[in-house]
């Protein structure tokens, strides 16, 4: 069963398209990795999911229920409430981790939980020490982000979003600001979360990551899909002229 | 030394009044409804764009002459003057603080499911006072000298009043006092900022 689903998706800015009619099915469980060129527009694709960018037209659904929808050539959403129940269901890891800088690890993790949940201090510390000990880094729980690496931020802010138990975890381009010799910890963290059966969809660069961890690959260019399968079809024998050409400047770096 | 009374009344009144007005002439200037904005920026441009004098000058004695009848009383036409003219220092500051916070921060909160007033006091305010610290404590040390203007409306507080001991004694030594004063007023002011400062430091950006 898709669990998010994206029919005929249209954004721009300031008169420029992004999106140019993007379809994509997502499947409870799957693991999709997004890939394409810088400025195919694989980071609004994932910003329109998680509802930081609205969409111009198009049709949403999440988890069965519409989000927005196409009315007179433009996207409709619905109640304000409604839509942010339904949005609550996708978690966001960024580029550039985004923790709150003044508030410790533990904050960092507990705040949503507390504020939107409702949940205790003790219940979501006690959660926010689980998920510090899966990524591990429960020893820093009382340190600020900024004393942490770029890959420790980024593991900080994977457990973040679990701890507001999303279906579906988006990741864009989630090693893309740390030194190469912390990815690696970031990806195992990652590699660790898709062995469970969470949904993901991953905006990646990383093309031999996308290849192990995914069951679905899809290929952005220029605001549309070029390209999706399983990653043998899509990375490993592409059938389009433009995916090889960008999958040969990838390796030959 | 009723004049300290007045310079220090002054003072404390000024900052009662600009500091919460400025954060109200902030969120103007930032609203999205354009006439609203146009109110703040038109008020920042006038009181910014002004000698503090002119304006003190102009509660007490051109109001007068716009509203025959309507007089204020010195004391309270320099809190008038002082508070409006404070205010719109502070609302640019307070813009400049709120602006300088990341937008991955709004993000991040958004995605998590955080509330409009719960991202602002939760997230975006606790950053916004680390970073507006210096630059407030940088005019309230102002604001201690700035109170010496009022001598243009007559009002007797500790510059005026040194000066005309002064005259009377022939010595500088009311003189000396008061500009003691004004450095102590102003050290202690440096004390504290710094000291705030040292207590948000606890954290980097």
């Amino acid at each position: 069963m898709a669990i998010l689903e994206v029919r005929d998706v249209y954004k721009s800015f300031d008169g420029v398209e992004v999106l140019k009619g993007i379809d994509l099915c997502i499947e409870q469980g799957s693991r999709v990795a997004v890939i394409g060129p810088s400025g195919s527009g694989k980071s609004t694709l994932l910003r329109c999911m998680t509802g930081l960018t609205d969409i111009d037209a198009g049709t949403l659904v999440i988890d069965g229920q519409t989000v927005a929808s196409t009315q007179e050539g433009r996207a409709v959403y619905i109640r304000e409430n409604e839509r942010k129940a339904a949005q609550a269901k996708l978690g966001m890891v960024f580029q550039n981790f985004n923790l709150f800088p003044h508030l410790s690890v533990l904050e960092n993790i507990t705040l949503a939980p507390r504020c939107v949940l409702g949940r205790s201090r003790e219940e979501s510390a006690a959660r926010a020490m689980e998920l510090l000990d899966r990524v591990g880094l429960a020893a820093k729980a009382n340190n600020y982000p900024g004393e942490l690496s770029g890959g420790q931020q980024q593991r900080v802010a994977i457990a973040r979003s679990l701890a507001m138990d999303p279906q579906i975890l988006c990741f864009d381009e989630p090693t893309s600001a740390l030194d190469p010799e912390l990815t690696g910890e970031v990806l195992k963290v990652i590699k660790s979360l898709a062995s469970e059966t969470m949904t993901m969809v991953i905006v990646t660069h990383e093309m031999g990551f996308a290849r192990e961890v995914a069951d679905h690959v899809v290929f952005m260019d220029e605001g549309e899909i070029l390209s999706e399968g399983t990653p043998e079809e899509v990375l490993i024998h592409p059938k389009e002229e433009r995916v090889r050409a960008f999958l040969d400047k990838m390796l030959n770096i | 030394m009723e004049g300290l009374g007045t310079t220090l009344g002054l003072f404390a009144l000024t900052l009662l009044i600009s500091l919460p007005l400025g954060l109200l002439i902030c969120s103007m200037r930032m609203s999205r409804i354009l006439p609203v904005r146009w109110v703040a920026e038109l008020y920042i441009l006038i009181f910014r764009g002004t000698p503090l004098m002119l304006q003190l000058i102009f509660f007490f004695m051109g109001l007068p002459l716009l509203f025959p009848g309507w007089v204020m009383g010195r004391f309270t036409a320099a809190v008038v003057a002082f508070g409006l003219n404070y205010a719109a220092y502070f609302a640019e500051i307070f813009r400049g603080g709120i602006q300088s916070i990341p937008r991955g921060q709004y993000e991040a909160a958004q995605v998590l499911g955080l509330s409009r007033s719960q991202r602002f006091f939760r997230i975006v305010l606790p950053q916004v006072v680390k970073r507006v610290i210096p630059p407030v404590g940088n005019e309230v040390v102002t604001l201690v000298k700035d109170t010496a203007l009022v001598y243009a409306i007559a009002l007797s507080d500790l510059m005026r009043e040194a000066q005309v001991i002064m005259m009377r004694q022939n010595n500088l030594n009311a003189f000396i006092a008061a500009g003691l004063f004004y450095l102590i007023m102003t050290s202690i002011f440096t004390v504290i900022f710094n000291a705030i400062e040292k207590k948000l430091d606890y954290y980097k950006i």
